[in-house]
């Protein structure tokens, strides 16, 4: 159950920000050809790509590099260490990982209703660009991976990757 | 009682210089009472300067509102404006005045916790760049990087390319070729090493300057937290230091044309056809400001403008003549704006 | 309680933290959190926890790493580089450790398209690591090499470090990338040293390449087409001025796209691969920079900085023990901090120093791009590393990966000590 239900956020996440991806590829080479052969400019683009592209290919994927173990850590820790030693070890990483990523997301929420409140935008050569929404993104993806951690204390083994959670140095 | 300053800009840089004047200056005005510890890069960013300052993180740190947008829509209709003057020292009391003199625009600075205390102001902007740029076909078709949107209107007014870049991108694109030139203050000849990549400088247009530099920007708790003596300190203290950054950056622009000279780079003054088009276009752009203003919700634009047209009037008849030194410019901001502020009440 | 010691316990703490393997972006961000509030108060760390995520994300400059990784990615996947390797084998079957050598050519070709060492380091390593493992390369050496080889991406132009080097010293950014065109390539021919003088001495490192049937050298090289036009695109656009070198990520992705539909290879597979795995790389590589960049703030506000200062002109009276110094510092911040956070640091401090010992600017710039460098590879925080251990996932442990650098490590040691001893090993490319 668990696992599917994460499965599927990760889809979801990797498609939002997969598409997102592509777009800031597409964008910023039409811009280049643009600007090129038409003396044209795309108006905006690097707003665009700042601070809502960038936003989104960065802190979306941020639990799906989790649930492949692929947020990086040290592997100083001895192998021979006891079985019990090593599970307390990783609840007690995920249990701080996990409240590290909800004062993030409490914070960069604070900040987002604050940028809302004052209808943040960015002067371009399009004009005004409104960016406040952009905000909201990286309190969303700290609550995923904050959530998705918090999960792993009870059910350690969510990872969709092969490798078991606690050899994945 | 030890405070943080938070420049935002490298050690040595013109604006470190004037955040530097203004603490050395407050350390001795308050008789080594305050003291500061700056931290030039590392505390906070100019793009995090505002939240940083207005949280406590520093103390003090410069304030650049025009990155600010939707947080000071009034102080930025006067940094919109920027093409009106083309004396540096004479922008920076204008600008510094208005803000004083402006409700509204100091309501912004409160509503963000933090307390205004006069602005430093670059010379002209030039046009850096790899070919000349001396006459109307010049702009024809070429492609130049420009600072905002009053100068991308420019640009494309007279049948030109706009091309916003990031400061730290120029230098690149101008080398290769992805843009013909820059519109900047000389003094980037030196700053980010223009020197290196251009051919030409075109000296008289676009004209306009960079006018908010706001070099002691307080947070309000710390502002509230001094003595009346202190605070006296610091108002004292940041006229000196808005003279001293304003001054540094005519220093680099003069510095940097000669240095230019001597490499081998031409340096051009604009046709006087070139130079009448861009003074005509200034005048019917300030309709499309106060139309903009407007649409960001700033009431009574055109009154605000031809107040702020006024001072620039009065500020450069108060230059004339004056010897651009940071003492000489200093007594003039001081006398004509900072000694009129009532310290028992200003930022309280 | 002193501020200093403060520091230091952040340090200390952090070290513990990641032995206990907490991820190294959560133990420099809650390590600076903590270490904010105690040095200040919980509102500052908290206003910096608000701040710093976006800002320091949300910059046209950044956008470039998703997009060289993607573009090194997809090349992988759309076996685009397999013609590169099929060249390789057969002009360096007779060198000791071919493919190694052939993968730090690849580096510094890729160097000079892309401005940073980490997208170098990706984008190469998925292309070379595989290659390398299929032909029973050690695997401490292949990782190794390709972690050390993303270094080059910083020091041949173009270069980001390279460009805020120039302006903060106020000095010609052209002259520092010629100076640094010399460095990177020294540091090349330092690595490709490396690699033949360990597979002397123990061949068992990198068996052979065995062929059996010898392939036409026109055929081959003709095969490698798609790279060489991916080469052109991104290199010739760069240099003629289609493109800034932000840009030239996109464009270089795009590209990448364009000839793997040409040569029939972009599946929907393929680009689902592509696009999991540049997404799950930029963002575990950019927390840790958010977590190294609140970082540099401890260490500002605690005073470590100033002590550093201190220790420095308190040792370096010769202007030779001044730069050893110098790199010392380096070598211990770079063990934990980003190079950009490391570099704003210690620049202040160190150029007024440097000009009364008498030092050239430039010829400083260059040497503390590679000083900076050095740190990527270094543990326990070494971000190249870290790409490669992305790239290889659970097949190699990062113990495996540091080990590898070991050699490489040395030759930068000796590399510097050359330029510090003959500083015209640099300086002949702009006098
Ligand atoms: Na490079
Ligand atoms: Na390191």
């Amino acid at each position: 159950m668990a696992r599917r239900f994460w499965s599927t956020v990760d889809t979801v996440l990797i498609a939002l920000a997969g598409t997102v991806l592509l777009a800031s590829i597409l964008h910023v080479t039409a811009d280049v050809a643009m600007k090129y052969f038409f003396a044209q400019p795309i108006p905006g683009t690097i707003v665009y790509v700042s601070n809502f592209y960038m936003t989104m290919i960065v802190f979306l994927p941020l639990a799906s590099a989790e649930l492949r173990n692929q947020h990086v850590f040290v592997d100083l820790w001895p192998e021979q260490a006891p079985r019990w030693l090593d599970m307390l070890g990783l609840r007690f990483n995920w249990a701080l990982s996990s409240a590290i990523y909800f004062l993030l997301a409490w914070n960069t929420l604070k900040d987002a209703m604050r940028k809302q409140a004052e209808g943040e935008y960015v002067l371009d050569q399009s004009g005004l660009v409104i960016t406040w929404p952009s905000y909201y993104v990286l309190p969303f993806g700290f609550v995923v991976i904050g959530a998705l951690l918090a999960a792993k204390i009870v059910k350690p083994r969510l990872a969709l990757t092969a490798d078991k959670a606690q050899t994945n140095g | 009682k030890d405070l943080t300053m938070a420049p935002g800009f490298a050690a040595g840089s013109t604006v470190s210089l004037g955040a530097e004047a203004f603490t050395s200056r407050v350390n001795e005005l308050t008789d080594g009472e305050i003291t500061f510890t700056t931290h030039d890069l590392t505390l906070l960013s100019v793009p995090q300067m505002l939240n940083g300052v207005r949280d406590g993180v520093a103390d003090v740190g410069v304030v650049l509102p025009m990155v600010f947008a939707a947080q000071f829509k009034e102080s930025n209709l006067i940094g919109d404006l920027a093409m009106m003057g083309k004396n540096a020292a004479a922008m920076a009391g204008a600008t510094t005045e208005y803000m004083m003199t402006c409700d509204l625009c100091l309501a912004e600075y409160a509503n963000n916790n933090v307390v205004y205390l006069g602005s430093g102001s670059t010379p002209d902007y030039a046009i850096l760049s790899t070919k000349p740029f001396t006459s109307l076909e010049d702009i024809k078709g070429s492609k130049l990087r420009s600072p905002n949107a009053t100068f991308n209107r420019w640009v494309e007014n007279f049948g030109g390319v706009a091309l916003t870049l990031p400061g730290n991108e120029i230098f690149e694109a101008v080398k290769q070729g992805v843009v013909d030139g820059a519109l900047l203050s000389a003094g980037e000849l030196y700053n980010i090493r223009m020197i290196d990549v251009v051919k030409h400088v075109t000296l008289g247009v676009p004209g306009g300057t960079y006018n908010l530099i706001n070099i002691a920007t307080v947070n309000r708790d710390t502002w509230q937290g001094l003595t009346e003596d202190q605070r006296q300190a610091m108002i004292d203290a940041s006229a000196h230091a808005i003279a001293v950054t304003t001054v540094g950056y005519m220093t680099d622009a003069t510095k940097a044309i000669e240095e230019a000279k001597t490499q081998g780079i031409e340096v051009h003054e604009a046709s006087s056809e070139l130079v009448q088009a861009t003074a005509d276009f200034v005048s019917e752009d300030l309709a499309q400001i106060a139309t903009l203003a407007a649409e960001r919700g700033v009431e009574d634009a055109e009154t605000k403008i031809a107040r702020f047209e006024e001072l620039v009037g009065k500020w450069e008849k108060l230059m004339e003549g004056v010897e651009p030194t940071a003492d000489n410019l200093s007594a003039v901001y001081k006398s004509e704006i900072f000694d009129k502020l009532d310290t028992a009440e200003f930022g309280m | 309680m002193d501020k200093e010691l403060i520091g230091t316990a952040c340090v200390v703490l952090l070290f513990v933290l990641l032995y206990i393997r907490v991820p190294i972006g959560i133990a420099l961000i809650g390590v600076s959190v903590g270490g904010i509030t105690v040095l200040t108060n919980f509102k500052v760390a908290s206003s910096l926890l608000q701040t710093v995520p976006y800002t320091f994300v949300a910059t046209w400059t950044m956008s470039s790493i998703p997009m060289f990784l993607f573009m090194g990615y997809l090349c992988y996947h759309a076996g685009i580089t397999t013609s590169i390797f099929r060249a390789a084998r057969l002009f360096l079957r007779h060198a000791p450790g071919g493919l190694a050598i052939a993968s730090i050519f690849g580096c510094a070709g890729f160097a000079a398209v892309t401005g940073s060492s980490v997208a170098c380091a990706a984008a190469m390593g998925r292309i070379a690591i595989p290659e390398m493992m299929k032909q029973r390369y050690d695997a401490a050496l292949s990782t190794g090499t390709l972690a050390a080889a993303g270094t080059i991406g910083a020091l041949i132009p173009p270069s980001i470090l390279m460009i805020i080097y120039g302006t903060i010293a106020q000095v010609s950014i052209i002259k520092l990338f010629a100076g640094g065109i010399a460095l990177g390539l020294l540091t090349a021919l330092s690595y490709v040293i490396v690699i033949v003088v360990r597979v002397k001495l123990n061949p068992a490192l990198a068996p052979a390449v065995q062929d059996h049937e010898r392939e036409p050298v026109g055929a081959v090289l003709l095969d490698t087409w798609p790279l060489m036009l991916l080469l052109i695109a991104v290199f010739g656009g760069l240099f003629l001025g289609f493109f800034t070198p932000t840009e030239a990520g996109a464009v270089g992705a795009f590209t990448s796209m364009v000839i793997a539909v040409a040569k029939r290879s972009l599946s929907f597979k393929v680009l689902r691969n592509t696009i999991v795995e540049t997404l799950v790389t930029t963002s575990a590589i950019i927390v840790i920079t958010v977590g190294a960049s609140l970082f540099t703030r401890v260490i500002a506000v605690s005073g470590i900085s100033g002590a550093l200062e201190a220790l420095v002109i308190s040792w370096g009276v010769d202007p030779i023990m001044l730069m050893f110094t110098i790199a010392l510092v380096y070598l211990l911040l770079g063990m934990f901090l980003e190079p950009i956070g490391a570099m704003l640091i210690t620049l202040p401090i160190f150029l007024p120093l440097v000009t009364l010992a008498g030092y050239d600017l430039i010829w400083f710039g260059v040497i503390v791009a590679k000083f900076l460098e050095v740190g990527m590879i270094t543990p326990p925080v070494g971000l190249n590393v870290f790409v490669i251990k992305n790239v290889v996932g659970s097949q190699v442990s990062m113990t495996t990966i540091f080990r590898g650098i070991i050699w490489f490590f040395i030759a930068d040691l000796v590399l510097i000590v050359a330029c510090v001893i003959w500083p015209g090993l640099v300086s002949w490319t702009y006098n």
